[in-house]
């Protein structure tokens, strides 16, 4: 089976510690969740994966054939509408041409009733549309590329609860085709509720859970919230 | 489907160009301005006289700056938006991603480049008497390489880690320091500003202009030689993450 292992990580920023001997696996057709509060190391660790940031140390190894991230930071000519940002956004991302047929066949079958908004955004305006619907729209059309790892940055921060439904239903059928997801967010509680397994990034190294039980009990928290803080206020090692 | 890879980058020019064209204002400064220049200048003169010089003589410096302008204000400074944006950091993070968008970029800007020169020859030939096809193939092929010779110290200069703005004032610094220098080096044998002229991008695309390209063969060699290692440089260094961010 077709997976990502991250093993021994070692990652320091100037004189600040990110990683210390962390480790994390990601199987095809599931979706790994990453959690941990902000400034932990969350981008710092998707750009080692993709090669945008030298480790200090340890191995990063995937036998995926194709890589896709949707970074936090998503910018598009103000000029241009939504279907000629689609076209930039496919010549850097497939392989082999895209067409909104194409998209709108994957999302449709993957989260029933979402084509006519997709559509809506298609022809609106880059400058007009909101945060929310930037990325509600490159999340949806990133997932339709033949992709086989996809690494989401916080895709579902600024968008609403229509978006974000339709975002966890797209990224669960992806899941289904056999495409490996890793998705970070702040949001404990859509991580437990969507993700195959997840990963709290404390004490500078990943601890795995597979369900909320688990998590709450690891960190002495009565709420998943809870738990997160407890966790996030650890320490360092 | 093998045919796809090969042709993004000049679909990606395609669309470099659909959005400068959406964007008349910058376009038409970059031309507009050095033409309205040029008749100032000739209308300053009053004698008439401007008219009855040679057209590639009297006007060569005009074509230099607009080259210039191109290379810096529009193939460079629109990397450094792009990154400071965070389109790069989006989507160019691979070897090849990184490869389609600077070929993409540079495609473009070539093609815009031509059309500058186009339209700056459109707007001031007539005042010398008519056009004529061989003569604007000529200028164009002068004028695209003097946008090559600009372009080396424009992409290099995307390579230093500044924000936009920063960047918008030193390339305007650049752009005005180089061409006061080339015209003022013009009536003077001072032996600083004579040295100065050697390394003053403008006059080698003044002596461009004026001489032509085969006449002109050894500043184009090493341009041809400077551009392809200005390329490779680029592409190997390209800043992805925006200046401003902490990644």
């Amino acid at each position: 089976m077709k997976r990502l292992l991250v093993d021994e990580l070692n990652l320091r920023y100037a004189q600040h510690v990110l990683f210390n001997s962390a480790s994390l696996a990601v199987e095809a057709g599931a979706i790994t969740g990453l959690l941990g509060p902000n400034g932990s190391g969350k981008t710092s660790f998707f750009d080692v994966v993709c090669g945008l940031k030298k480790m200090n140390g340890g191995k990063v190894h995937h036998s995926f054939s194709k890589l896709l991230y949707l970074s936090q930071i998503i910018a598009t000519p103000p000029i241009f509408r939504m279907f000629d940002v689609f076209k930039m956004m496919m010549l850097f991302c497939s392989d082999t041409p895209i067409t909104q047929r194409h998209a709108l066949d994957k999302i449709e079958k993957w989260s029933p009733g979402i084509a006519e908004r997709y559509r809506e955004i298609w022809a609106k305006k880059s400058s007009l549309c909101s945060y929310g619907e930037k990325r509600w729209f490159f999340t949806l059309s990133l997932l339709s590329v033949n992709a086989d790892l996809v690494i989401l940055d916080e895709p579902t921060a600024g968008v609403d609860p229509e978006f974000r439904y339709h975002i966890w239903r797209c990224l669960e059928g992806a899941a289904a085709e056999g495409v490996a997801v890793l998705v970070s967010s702040h949001n404990v509680d859509e991580i437990v509720t969507h993700c195959d397994d997840f990963y709290m990034l404390s004490q500078q190294r990943f601890n795995r859970f597979t369900d909320a039980e688990g998590f709450m009990s690891s960190y002495g928290g009565s709420t998943l919230d809870e738990a997160f803080i407890h966790a996030a206020s650890l320490p360092r090692i | 489907m093998y045919i796809y890879p090969l042709s993004k980058p000049i679909l990606l020019s395609v669309l470099f160009v659909k959005e400068q064209l959406k964007e008349p204002v910058a376009v038409l400064w970059i031309v507009i301005s050095p033409a309205v220049t040029f008749y100032l200048i000739s209308y300053a003169r009053i004698s008439g006289e401007e008219a009855t010089r040679d057209y590639a003589s009297a006007t060569s410096w005009f074509y230099a700056f607009i080259s210039s302008s191109v290379a810096l204000f529009g193939l460079a400074f629109y990397i450094v938006g792009r990154r400071e944006s965070g389109f790069l950091r989006s989507f160019v993070y691979t070897r090849r991603t990184k490869l389609t968008f600077l070929v993409g970029q540079f495609l473009a800007y070539s093609f815009m480049s031509v059309i500058y020169c186009s339209v700056f020859y459109v707007l001031t030939r007539g005042y010398f008497g008519s056009m004529a096809m061989e003569e604007w193939i000529i200028i164009v092929g002068r004028f695209y390489m003097c946008f090559l010779l600009f372009s080396t110290p424009s992409l290099l200069l995307t390579l230093l880690p500044i924000g936009f703005q920063n960047t918008n004032t030193l390339f305007s610094m650049i752009s005005v320091g180089m061409l006061a220098l080339g015209i003022g080096s013009l009536n003077t044998s001072h032996p600083v500003l004579n040295v100065i002229g050697i390394f003053n991008p403008m006059e080698w695309a003044n002596r461009i202009m004026t001489m032509g390209v085969f006449e002109s063969a050894p500043v184009v060699a090493v341009v041809v030689g400077l551009i392809s290692v200005t390329g490779w440089l680029v592409f190997r260094f390209l800043l992805i993450n925006p200046v401003w961010s902490r990644y």
